[in-house]
């Protein structure tokens, strides 16, 4: 199961389970990896009930991330999670996950979406100034309509807006609007991916080849 | 179930940012025809409309046409 998880990191790696509970079929795993250089990474995945998997926890180290690790191996879950018929994959988004996991195709929960959802509304307004009122109002009207898979309407705006975080000299740095969304305004969310969705998993094949070409 | 981890195992060494903080232009997640169908499948589904779509976005709008007009 442990190399089925993590197929993609083909460096030296640890597997432990912290319990097996056969009879509800449950069980939580964690698997380190080394990189070259001391980099590391760890995946942590628990099975509940047969019927989803839960990507508890992950974590690249800073100087191998955005090589594509986290994608791999969130892909080689989702591979396993197609081999044993799981339904869907939940995950807690936190840090750069919050804004990762949204284009990703993971759509909130309820709660999620419903505090999400407040705090788009109150971002779009305050840069009304940025993207002009009609979009605004398209933006506000949709995403108010919208359930929680309108956090893609979120993730698709592109419009450059001045980071709050970001360390900068004069001028704040301009970052894309739904980056500075999720890793500045809102907060972690929990949120799943439908394995059944026969257009969400297209979208993830086709998002993992692109990433897997450019890679090369 | 996270319930049941260990607390330490949600916490991680690295702040928001991480990598994007040396590079906020980095790609991450997904791009191109992919994402853009996805996006307005969710925007026609809260009840817009494919030109107030275009109108949204105009950046995937130009990219689409190009895509189905090559020069």
């Amino acid at each position: 199961m442990a190399d089925s998880l993590t197929k993609s990191a083909t460096e030296p790696k640890l597997a432990t389970y912290e319990f097996i509970d056969a009879r509800n079929e449950t069980f939580s795993l964690r698997i380190d990896g080394a990189l070259p250089d001391q980099q590391f990474w760890y995946a942590h995945r628990s099975l509940d009930l047969g019927a989803a998997f839960n990507a508890a926890g992950m974590f690249v180290s800073e100087d191998a991330q955005g090589k594509g690790l986290g994608t791999a191996l969130v892909g080689d879950l989702v591979d396993t999670c197609r081999t044993i018929k799981a339904d869907k994959i939940t995950l807690h988004a936190d840090r750069i996950g919050r804004y990762a996991w949204a284009m990703f195709e993971f759509v909130p929960d309820a709660g999620s979406w419903a505090q999400m959802k407040r705090d788009a509304l109150v971002f779009l307004l305050s840069h009304e100034a940025v993207l002009g009122q009609e979009r605004t109002n398209d933006f506000v009207r949709r995403i108010n309509q919208g359930g929680p898979e309108a956090i893609r309407i979120i993730a698709a705006i592109e419009d450059q807006v001045p980071s709050r975080q970001l360390p900068h000299r004069f001028e704040p740095k301009l970052v894309p609007f739904a980056r500075a969304f999720f890793l500045e305004h809102t907060g972690n969310w929990y949120g799943s991916l439908n394995l059944h969705d026969d257009e969400t998993m297209k979208m993830v094949d086709s998002y993992r080849q692109a990433k897997k070409d450019s890679s090369r | 179930m996270t319930d049941r981890l260990p607390t330490e195992s949600l916490k991680y060494p690295s702040h928001d940012w991480g990598t994007l903080a040396k590079n906020p232009t980095i790609e991450i997640g997904a791009t191109g025809e992919a994402w853009i169908s996805a996006d307005r499948a969710a925007w026609l589904h809260s009840g817009g409309t494919e030109e107030s779509f275009e109108r949204a976005f105009p950046a995937y709008a130009v990219q689409q046409r190009e895509a189905s007009h090559p020069r």
